[in-house]
């Protein structure tokens, strides 16, 4: 390695390090803390005096109501994400291997386009598009396809909707990336062996862009569990998920041990997830050059 | 083996018969009005340099790319319209195109189970296809671990398990270096003999091309100049861009004095007269007229000879020594330039003049090739 920026890498990593101590595993560190701690009568932290008290958090959420929340979360991500990825990959293939090259820049502008608004105001856009006199019904009362206005607000297909709405470019983008690094004469080679459209898609271009699919997968169901301003904003307060659940411990109940325990939960839930992911990024890697 | 042959006996001499096949693009054309037939089971070559129209050719058979006009028929069944899948025909592309997340033994698989009539166990028909190019025991390699020669022979294995009808290579050889090609070039006419496939290949290198073929057709500007027997498109071109495609050529213009049935009397304007042979190439009395004469056809001499060879006063220009074999060049008094090419059957220092010495350029009559126009 004759690069002569190598030896100030580390030097120059020295900020990246700085940020990433204070701003995230110091705080992590005080949650992990806290965790531990007990809310004080007053919403303050106290310490537990005896150690068989130090679980009491972890203990506390083991009610089935949180593990319901939980599991709902979780659904609610999953299927975020897979509802992601159907609607993504036609569009980044369109985009990618169909499109004229000469537009391909402007489709993926048009991807980009949503981020110029903030994301918590296009949440809110959602709500004007979706109440009993939002743009929706008015639409669909004119029409006469329905006599009276849909309750749209609050519903989970309302979030789903919103987190697939946000969620999607998180999907697009690597998806495009792989797709376009696709050699397209082995797709003609797929079909030269006899592969038909359907073959080729399965045996020849998904596996060779599973690494844009995994990371389109890892981009979006993240997020999507933790999140609580889209359930906040198109659930009224009304639904609940994990994220919610976590932001009220803090906030309305104060009650920061107990929020800081969960928030403990489902990262690890997350940690595992990725562990998972990284196993099979791993082995792929084995079976093939990416 | 013995199976392909008693195929042939019973099917028609033609594997492929592409009929007035053109393909019109935005704003130029690939093909020009194309009309081929290629024979079961020879070893077929399309040479032209690049941009000529062979790869879209290509396309077209394989069924990447419609004619505009035009037909294709592949065993005297029109395929114009079929999609490439369904066709009986196989590529080797030009970098191979293996699949890089597949092992060698699923790469040679991949088409297997397309096959309309399976025949028997995939691993076994696997194993004898990686024995044909002989690369057994490589089954769980990936594409990436291999080298290119490898890469090469595994691309010929998936093609050829499927045991199509027709096997087109795309210039296979041009990402090796030269020993490998040498190599590859005896190996792929030897399993074309053994295996009785008809074999297409594509390049633009005229040497490879006569190496391995039976038959040449030379495009150039979407046409097909010339189709023959490789020796002949070398020995008898019928036009200049076929004459110079294939190797060196010295050109002589003319007037055409009479002629017969099988030679034109020429009165050529370097101030000799010869009989060139016609060979079916149209002429018309006193009609300008050009022929060519290989240099290994030309002799350098230091008298004219008289014994029914042509004879050309030059002057010695160049002499360049390459071991096996010496290259002259000599100008005549008109100002034209020659190339001779001599074997060296005599040393260095017993050669017929210096650089600047008079010499008499001989060639025999009938090794002159009268050249046509481009059509």
């Amino acid at each position: 390695m004759s690069n002569p920026f190598r030896k100030w890498l580390p030097i120059s990593l020295l900020p990246t390090w700085l940020v990433l101590g204070v701003f995230f595993l110091a705080p992590l560190a005080i949650m992990f803390i806290i965790s531990f701690a007990q809310r004080g009568p007053h919403g303050g932290i106290e310490w537990v005096e005896h150690l068989r008290d130090l679980p009491q958090n972890y203990n506390d959420s083991a009610d089935t109501l949180y593990l319901h929340i939980f599991w709902l979360s979780l659904w609610m991500a999953v299927l975020t994400t897979m509802l992601c990825l159907l609607i993504s990959y036609p569009m980044a293939y369109y985009i990618a291997l169909v499109a004229k090259p000469s537009r391909k820049n402007l489709l993926l502008a048009l991807i980009a386009v949503p981020f110029w608004t903030s994301f918590l105001i296009r949440t809110y856009a959602w709500v004007l598009i979706l109440r009993t006199e939002g743009l929706l019904n008015t639409a669909l009362l004119h029409l006469h396809l329905i006599h009276e206005p849909l309750q749209l607000l609050p519903s989970y297909f309302a979030i789903m909707l919103g987190l697939v709405y946000g969620e999607l470019p998180f999907m697009i983008l690597p998806l495009y990336a792989s797709l376009e690094k696709l050699d397209r004469t082995l797709l003609e080679a797929s079909n030269d062996l006899g592969a038909g459209g359907f073959g080729t898609f399965w045996r020849v271009t998904v596996p060779l862009t599973m690494p844009g699919i995994l990371a389109g997968i890892v981009l979006v169901f993240i997020p999507s569990i933790g999140q609580y301003v889209v359930t906040d904003v198109l659930g009224n307060g009304k639904i609940l998920l994990i994220g919610n659940v976590i932001e009220s411990q803090f906030m309305g109940a104060r009650n920061a041990p107990f929020g800081s325990a969960l928030a403990f939960e489902l990262t690890a839930v997350v940690l595992v997830l990725l562990m998972i992911y990284a196993f099979y990024v791993k082995r792929g890697k084995r079976e093939m050059v990416l | 083996m013995n199976h392909n042959i008693l195929q042939q006996e019973h099917s028609p001499v033609h594997s492929i018969q592409i009929r007035e096949a053109s393909k019109r693009f935005a704003n130029f054309t690939a093909v020009d009005r194309i009309t081929l037939d290629i024979h079961r089971g020879e070893f077929f070559s399309l040479l032209g340099s690049s941009g000529c129209g062979k790869t879209t050719l290509l396309r077209m058979i394989a069924g990447f790319e419609q004619p505009t006009s035009g037909t294709i028929l592949l065993n005297g069944v029109d395929v114009t319209g079929t999609p490439p899948h369904e066709r009986p025909v196989n590529l080797v592309f030009q970098h191979f195109a293996l699949f890089p997340h597949l092992t060698v033994a699923k790469n040679i698989a991949f088409g297997l189970r397309y096959l309309q009539k399976p025949r028997g166990d995939h691993a076994s028909l696997v194993r004898k296809s990686l024995d044909l190019v002989r690369l057994s025991g490589l089954e769980r390699r990936y594409p990436h671990e291999l080298s290119g020669g490898q890469k090469q022979r595994v691309a010929l294995a998936r093609a050829l398990v499927l045991e199509p009808q027709v096997l087109w290579l795309d210039e296979p050889l041009g990402a090796l270096d030269q020993k490998l090609r040498k190599e590859m070039q005896v190996e792929l006419k030897h399993l074309q003999q053994t295996l009785g496939i008809t074999f297409v290949f594509v390049t633009h290198d005229q040497e490879e091309a006569m190496t391995m073929s039976d038959r040449i057709a030379v495009m150039n500007g979407g046409r097909v100049e010339q189709c023959d027997r490789s020796s002949n498109v070398f020995e008898y071109p019928r036009t200049e861009f076929v004459a110079q495609f294939m190797g060196a050529a010295n050109f002589f213009t003319g007037t055409v004095l009479s002629c017969d049935a099988e030679h034109a009397h020429i009165s050529s304007d370097a101030g000799f007269t010869t009989h060139v042979p016609l060979r079916g190439q149209p002429i018309s009395i006193n009609a300008p007229v050009r022929f060519m004469v290989r240099p290994e056809k030309l002799s350098l001499h230091s008298v004219a000879n008289t014994s029914g060879q042509v004879s050309m006063e030059a002057v010695v220009e160049q002499r360049i020594y390459q071991g096996l074999s010496t290259i002259w060049t000599v100008r005549n008094k008109a100002g034209q330039s020659f190339t001779v090419y001599e074997q060296n059957r005599k040393p260095f220092n017993h050669a017929v003049t210096e650089v600047g010495g008079r010499v008499f350029l001989c060639w025999e009559p009938t090794h002159a090739v009268l050249i046509g126009s481009s059509s």
